[in-house]
Parts: structure tokens; C-alpha cells; sequence
């Protein structure tokens, strides 16, 4: 007899539907996995005959043949023993009934509970995609998988309660939630608000316009100016997210088996140590999960003390910054990971970190300064659109000050800023925000008056502006316009542009 | 080149015995010939040097040294002046150990004008310090005065840019071989000194720059000069010792007053402490060496002016927000963030401001702090 269950498998962020097919035939009992298992899913075997004896049904005496479709994908992880139970106990007639538009996936413990798998999100969005109606998953997956619309999501907490809803004995009630409520409940708290941070102007006005224009930013200062601080208030005055965006989000996350919630409600903050080496950075491993570049998907990624990073590191950058995605091949497989994030770099104008403050005498020589800077290659600067400084502040100035303005009110004008970008570039494909207009683009749309033309004339004499470093300024001119709502550049948006170039 | 000459550059060519030892010889033997001549037993005799040392000039009798770098002074136009030469600097005649042999490069004549003014200060000095380090130079200059430097970063450079701009023109003082720009950054400014000015050592052709070599370079800098100004120093740094030298050889040490916080200018205001002279301006030097009504007739007469003079905030068309900061920052707002409260303008605003001063290069903002540039 043969039975045909439906289950789930991951490739990269996609979720790919698996075929579990349970054969039962005359001969020495056995239990054979066919279909490139790992040996995560060859163990299977022993949970899923403890399982299915001890919830007082029988595991039928015969030789047991399962195969795992498609066969060229490699399968792995716990998630198909909860498949392979209901496809031996349909293959046996214990169960009758056709399955075909149900999805199970889950982890059998010895006593048959149910435990939780990783990658729910993914999963439960490839069943709709492929026309599934109903999904049957571990209780404590419920809501991630309910995060999905228009899907029955069947949780159990056990093997029997599954049994007991397919004989239909009892069926389970299924769970639902309302996403976006949950979205907004969880946006409103972050960690820094913009108001705590007195003082340093002009730092904050540059991470405003990087939000706005989804600009890289390089933050440069001596120890203890507040550059981590001005970086972990930044996600504050990001747009708030889109439910899609979310779920984009959530997914990587629920792959990566880092979902604390059930939906991630924030743009994500990844702040790696300096010492992370190139996979950890991009993805891998024999089985590639995703790396800080794609954690940090439609978020930030902040690297502090960047000249401190490896090289190499910092080089294997550079692809995912102009791309947005980032793709690892292994022997096993050939993985695409999205990976859009706006990077806030950090770092001290010197090995010492004190170089152009007044109030300390830097110690390092010209060349230390200089081997120091030059860790930092040009290829990386390139696409670093705001450089800014950021000044020692004096404490006592500090406490007299009242305080900035708040994240909210900030976050208002992006959004407004935004909302210009996203209705000019409508019909530019994959174009979201200013920083990521090509050449052809910004002669569209960042079109000079005469004023400007001569302004940049003028640049290119005294200050010996490059091509690239002429389009930086473009961008971002432009950047700065949306966020003052003016359709034309000004001189005065093409003069607060080239001031964030500073370093060069 | 004289036929002498060559046993001047093998003496120079010498570079592991020193100075002081070199200065005794020659008071024995008078030339660097007869030196050269002087058997070891001769050398002995004299009980005026150790063993170690009279091996070590045994060791290099060769003249294969000093005539390739014959053949090199020739090519390049180098000055050699051997001291007790005709045109070694009179001044240097006067100081402690001074240098058996000078390289020059550029106009030998600036060693004998009538006023030098020595000018030192820190590397890594403030752009406040440079910028008045250029101007104090380009008005002693402007005045035919000499401006003596080391040229080394920072104040010294920028002291030397000043004065090549007048007549009094400025001599540099290395601490490696002639041959070696040093730091390799300046070779514009090397360039142009060898032109319009001086270049001036005591080190053999092709020596590197080594830390025990500008000590000894700042004895001939002080030596050069009449008084040296510190423009801005720290408490450990070159143009302290200078200061040290100068005050040896009996001349007179100016300082420039800073404000107390600033680090790299802890030096400079200790030696005002310890009683050098005040200097505000280029006139408080000047009155030691010449009645003040002279000073009057020495109106500057700059064959060709200087940039610093001609930008001035006359010239300059400004807005009339860029009036406002410039206003701010001359009564004493020098930080961006001082500006935001001090004005109570949107930073976006001041920002692009800022920047348009900075391309009129009326002022410059470095780590939130705003320095006016004249």
C-alpha cells in the first residue's frame, strides 16, 4: 500500500514542496530514507517508531520504503518526521483519507509531542504559493505560520491530536492572528530615541538624509563622540516597516533559526564584532545559511571601528552593497540570499583616535595616520555616500542643552522624503531610493539649473572632484531636495550635499 | 670645484665620527687635506682621539666615496662650503660645534643677510598655528627679512610657504643629506625653496634622516638666526630644543600665546611662562633688532603678492546668512554645534552655508570645529 503525504523543504530563503511518499512491502521489516536525506531525516526512523507506538498505535510489521521527491534536493532537519508518521499510518490503513491539500511538517519527540522547526515562515508562504489550503505544524510554530493570509494553520501538540483531526474524531480549530495588528504593536518601541542625543547636529542631519535616500554612511570621530550611539538611534527614523517588508524580513530570520517572535516587527540592527570573517559576513557553510549582509536585509548593518575589520572582509562587501543580494555556491547547493541594508560604518580619524581634538594630543605619526586610512580600500569608499564628522563633545555644553528633536518627527519628514522617491521612480524597475540610481538615472533625474552647473564647475576646480565623487554629490543633492520637497536642485542642496564628503 | 675640496667631502663623507671630533681635528690640522694625510701613528701622537676612532678613519681612506659624490655636487649645482671657507655663514662661526661642511642648494646670499628670524613649532600643529606660522613668515619676508625652517610638516612648512612669497625669501635646514626630501610630501615645497630660497645641511650627500640627526639640525636653525619664534609646540618636541639652542648661543626666543586647553600648544606657552617674549604680531620681533621708525620705512614692497593677502573679506562677495556666521565665528562661536545654538538656524541650512565658505575658503570646518582662514 501506498501513501502520498506533502511536506516541506527549504533552498535558500524559498520554501520547495516535498513529496513523502510511504511504501509498505512483504519482506524483512526495514526502514529505508531514499531522496538524498541527511542524517537528520535518516533518524527519523527510531522517533517516528517510538511515536506512533507509544500513542497506541501499531508500526506495521512490514518493510518500509520512503521516498523523499524531489529527489535531486537535499533534505535535512527534523521537519519531515511528522510527514513520514502520517505516511506510515495511512500506507498501514490506519488513517483513511485523502491529504492532498494539507502541508505537515514537525519533529516528533519519543512520546509523540510535537516539537518546533525552524523556517516555518517560508514554508507556510511556498504551500500558498503552490495551492495548499491547509498546513498542520507544531503548536509552538503557530504563529509564525498564522502570520501568512488566507491558510487554515493547523497547530498540535501532538502526534494523536494530528490522528485524532485527520480521522476526524476532533478537529482542530484553526489558529488565526491579525498580522498587521501585530506589526504595529511591536513598532512602537525602539531602543534609542533621537531626542536622547544632545548636541552633534550635524550627525544627525546626515543620518536623516541617509534614511531618506537609503545612503551608506561613514561616521568618523574621536572615542566617545556618540558615533555608536547616533548609529543605534538610526533604525528610529527608518520608514516604518510594510507588512510585506516583514515578512521578507521574518523569513531570513526563520531560516537563519533566529526568530524570537513571530514576526519581526523592526528593521533589523546587526552590529557584528570586528573580528567575523568573510562567511560569517556574506553566508555559508556546507549547508549555506545566511550571513550578516542578508540579517541585516532591508535594515542596518553597522560596523563599528571599520579599519579594524579584515581586509578581505570589508572587500567581500562591496558585491552585496551594489547588487542587493548575494549568492554562495557549496557543493551542495547554490543559494541567492537577499541582501539590501544601508551600512553605518564607524571609525577614529587615527590608530590613536584623537587626532583633531583639541582637548587631546594625538600620538600617532603621519604615516600610522595614513596606513590606518588606507585600510579602507577606494572601491568601498566609492560607495559610501556620506561621509560625516563627528566632534568630542564637551559634557558640560551637553547637560545645558535642551533636548534634540524626536525620533517621530524626523522619522515624518523620511517618510515624506520617501514617498517622493517611491512615486518618481514608479516606473524604474527596482529602483527604491536615491542611492540606488545608476548613471543614465541621475541624468534624468537630477537634472542642474545654470546656477548649479556652475557650482559644480566650480567644485571640480577647487576641490578636484572625480567622477564618482560628482554623482555622490548628484545623489544626494537630490536626496536633500525630496526632504526640503523642492522638484528643482539648489545651490543650496548641492552645497549641503558636498559638505558630507568630508575625509577625501 | 677646487682640487682641496674633495678631502672637505671625504671628511663630511665620515658619517660615524662625529662633529665635535671632526672640529678638534681641525683645530690641530687646519685642513681636511692634512687630515687625510696624517698617518695613524700621526693621529696618535696627538692623544686627541681614541683608538676606535683612529681605526675608523683608517677604515675609509678609500676617496672612491667622496668622488662619486663630487661628481654628483657638480651635477646638481651644490654649494659645498667647508668650514673655514670663504663663504661658510658667519654666523655659524660663532656657535658651538658648528658643521665642518655645509651642502647648500638656491641662493647662497640669504646666509648673509642682515636679519634672520628663525621659525619652529609642532608637525602636527593646529590649522590655526599653520595658518599664522604662513603669515608671520610671508610678512617677515615682505620685510626682507630671511625666514629660517626646517621644513618639516606642520608650521615649519607652512612658515617657509609664507616667506617664499617676498623678498627675504626663507633657507630650509635638513636633518638627512641635501639629496633627500624629507618628509618625501614636501617635494613642491623642496622644489621651490631650491629655487626661490635655500636648502641648506651638514649631512653627507644621500644620509637618510635618522632621529639623532635634527637635534643637530636645530643647533644650525637656531645658529642661522637672530631670534627664532615658536609658533605652536608641545611639551616634548623639536622646536623646544631649538629654543634650548638658541638660548645657548644667546639669542632671543619669541613664543606665540595659545589658549591653555589646546594640547599641542602646551610647549609654547611654558616657554612664555619661563620669560620668552610675547609675540602678537611680526612688529614685536622686529623692534629688537631695528628702531621702531625704521620699521615705518620698510613698508612691504612684495614683488609679487602673496594669496593670503589678496583674499581678504573685502574681496569676497558674501550672503547675507554667510555674513551672520562669519559674524558668529569672529566673536568667538567656532564650533557647528555652537553655531545651531548660537543662530538658531536649521543645520541643513548652515551646512551648505558652511560649505560655501569653505569653497571661498574663507574658513575651514575640521571635526566641528571652524577655523577662519585669514
Amino acid at each position: 500500500m501506498l501513501a502520498k503525504i506533502f511536506s516541506c523543504g527549504l533552498l535558500g530563503v524559498e520554501g520547495v514542496i516535498v513529496t513523502v511518499e510511504v511504501d509498505l512491502n512483504y519482506g524483512l521489516p526495514g526502514f529505508i530514507v531514499v531522496g538524498l536525506p541527511d542524517a537528520g531525516v535518516k533518524e527519523s526512523r527510531d522517533r517516528v517508531f517510538s511515536a506512533i507506538k507509544n500513542n497506541g498505535y501499531a508500526y506495521p510489521d512490514k518493510k518500509v520504503t520512503v521516498n523523499l521527491a524531489p529527489a535531486d534536493l537535499k533534505k535535512e532537519g527534523p521537519s519531515y518526521d511528522l510527514p513520514i508518521a502520517i505516511g506510515l499510518l495511512t500506507a498501514s490503513n490506519q488513517i483513511e483519507g485523502n491529504f492532498s491539500d494539507t502541508l505537515f511538517f514537525g519533529e516528533l519527540s519519543l512520546n509523540g509531542d510535537l516539537r518546533p522547526v525552524r523556517g516555518v515562515l517560508p514554508m507556510v508562504l511556498a504551500a500558498k504559493r503552490e495551492g495548499f489550503h491547509k498546513v498542520v505544524l507544531p503548536q509552538a510554530n503557530k504563529t509564525e505560520g498564522a502570520v501568512v493570509d488566507g491558510m487554515d494553520i493547523l497547530p498540535a501538540d501532538n502526534l494523536k491530536q494530528v490522528i485524532e483531526h485527520l480521522k476526524g474524531k476532533k478537529s482542530i480549530v484553526p489558529y488565526q492572528i491579525d498580522s498587521q495588528a501585530l506589526l504595529n504593536k511591536g513598532q512602537a518601541s525602539y531602543r534609542v530615541d533621537f531626542s536622547e542625543i544632545k548636541g552633534q547636529d550635524n550627525a544627525k542631519r546626515a543620518l536623516e538624509i541617509a534614511a531618506a535616500g537609503g545612503h551608506n554612511v561613514l561616521m568618523s570621530g574621536p572615542p566617545g563622540s556618540g558615533k555608536s550611539m547616533l548609529a543605534k538611534a538610526f533604525p528610529s527614523i527608518l520608514p516604518a516597516l510594510t507588512l510585506n517588508e516583514a515578512l521578507e524580513i521574518t523569513k531570513i530570520y526563520s531560516i537563519a533559526g533566529l526568530l524570537k517572535d513571530n514576526i519581526m516587527t523592526h528593521r533589523p540592527f546587526r552590529a557584528p564584532h570586528h573580528t567575523l570573517s568573510n562567511v560569517a559576513i556574506v553566508g555559508g557553510g556546507s549547508l549555506p545559511k545566511p550571513g550578516e549582509v542578508s540579517l541585516a536585509h532591508l535594515g542596518v548593518l553597522f560596523l563599528d571601528e571599520l579599519p579594524e575589520f579584515q581586509k578581505t572582509a570589508l572587500e567581500v562587501l562591496r558585491q552585496p552593497m551594489e547588487d542587493h543580494e548575494v549568492t554562495i555556491s557549496r557543493v551542495n547547493a547554490t543559494l541567492t540570499y537577499p541582501a539590501s541594508f544601508m551600512l553605518i560604518a564607524s571609525m577614529n580619524p587615527c590608530p590613536c583616535g584623537y587626532y583633531g581634538d583639541p582637548t587631546h594630543q594625538c600620538t600617532c605619526t603621519k604615516n600610522e595616520i595614513r596606513r590606518y586610512n588606507s585600510k579602507i580600500s577606494g572601491p568601498l569608499l566609492d560607495r559610501i555616500d556620506i561621509r560625516v564628522e563627528v566632534p568630542a563633545v564637551d559634557i558640560k555644553e551637553l547637560e545645558s542643552r535642551a533636548p534634540g528633536e524626536s525620533s517621530e518627527s524626523i522619522r515624518d519628514r523620511v517618510n515624506r522624503a520617501r514617498a517622493i522617491q517611491n512615486a518618481r521612480f514608479k516606473n524604474d524597475k527596482g529602483v527604491y531610493f536615491n542611492a540606488q540610481l545608476e548613471p543614465h538615472l541621475i541624468d534624468q533625474y537630477c537634472a542642474l539649473d545654470q546656477e548649479g552647473r556652475d557650482f559644480i564647475e566650480m567644485l571640480y576646480d577647487k576641490l578636484k572632484l572625480s567622477g564618482r565623487g560628482y554623482h555622490r554629490i548628484l545623489k544626494l543633492a537630490r536626496t536633500i531636495a525630496d526632504l526640503d520637497g523642492a522638484e528643482q536642485i539648489g545651490l543650496i542642496h548641492l552645497s549641503e550635499a558636498t559638505s558630507y564628503r568630508s575625509g577625501q | 670645484m677646487d682640487s682641496k675640496m674633495i678631502y672637505d667631502i671625504w671628511l663630511s663623507s665620515l658619517t660615524n665620527v662625529s662633529n665635535i671630533k671632526k672640529n678638534t681635528l681641525l683645530t690641530v690640522y687646519e685642513t681636511a687635506e692634512n687630515i687625510y694625510k696624517a698617518s695613524a701613528s700621526d693621529l696618535q701622537r696627538t692623544g686627541l682621539l681614541r683608538e676606535k676612532d683612529i681605526q675608523k678613519i683608517q677604515d675609509q681612506k678609500s676617496m672612491a666615496l667622496a668622488e662619486r659624490a663630487a661628481r654628483f655636487i657638480e651635477k646638481n649645482n651644490i654649494f659645498c662650503l667647508p668650514k673655514n671657507s670663504l663663504h661658510y655663514p658667519s654666523r655659524l662661526e660663532k656657535i658651538y660645534n658648528p658643521p665642518v661642511m655645509l651642502y647648500a642648494m638656491g641662493n647662497v646670499g640669504l646666509l648673509e643677510r642682515d636679519l634672520t628670524v628663525g621659525m619652529v613649532g609642532s608637525r602636527k600643529s593646529s590649522l590655526e598655528a599653520r595658518k599664522t606660522a604662513r603669515q608671520f613668515g610671508g610678512r617677515f619676508s615682505e620685510m626682507g627679512i630671511t625666514v629660517v625652517s626646517g621644513m618639516a610638516d606642520g608650521v615649519d612648512s607652512a612658515a617657509a610657504e609664507g616667506a617664499l612669497c617676498g623678498i627675504g625669501s626663507t633657507v630650509a635646514v635638513f636633518g638627512s643629506g641635501i639629496d633627500v626630501c624629507y618628509p618625501a610630501g614636501n617635494r613642491n615645497l623642496y622644489e621651490r625653496i631650491r629655487e626661490k630660497g635655500l636648502l641648506l645641511s651638514e649631512f653627507f650627500i644621500g644620509q637618510p634622516p635618522k632621529s639623532g640627526h635634527f637635534p643637530l639640525r636645530n643647533r644650525i636653525i637656531a645658529g642661522l638666526s637672530d631670534g627664532v619664534v615658536v609658533v605652536e609646540a608641545r611639551l616634548k618636541s623639536g622646536a623646544l630644543i631649538t629654543a634650548d639652542c638658541a638660548l645657548e648661543q644667546g639669542k632671543t626666543v619669541y613664543a606665540m600665546p595659545q589658549s591653555i586647553n589646546v594640547k599641542s600648544a602646551v610647549g609654547s606657552n611654558q616657554l612664555l611662562k619661563e620669560g620668552a617674549k610675547l609675540v602678537t604680531e611680526p612688529e614685536d620681533v622686529l623692534e629688537d633688532f631695528i628702531e621702531i621708525k625704521d620699521i615705518q620705512k620698510i613698508k612691504p614692497a612684495p614683488p609679487e603678492k602673496s594669496q593670503e593677502s589678496v583674499r581678504s573679506e573685502k574681496n569676497v562677495s558674501l550672503s547675507e546668512d554667510e555674513k551672520t556666521i562669519l559674524d558668529a565665528v569672529k566673536a568667538g562661536v567656532n564650533t557647528v554645534d555652537g553655531l545651531v545654538q548660537r543662530l538658531d538656524e536649521p543645520i541643513a541650512k548652515l551646512n551648505a552655508a558652511l560649505m560655501m565658505m569653505e569653497i571661498k575658503q574663507m574658513l575651514k570646518v575640521s571635526y566641528g570645529q571652524i577655523t577662519l582662514l585669514f
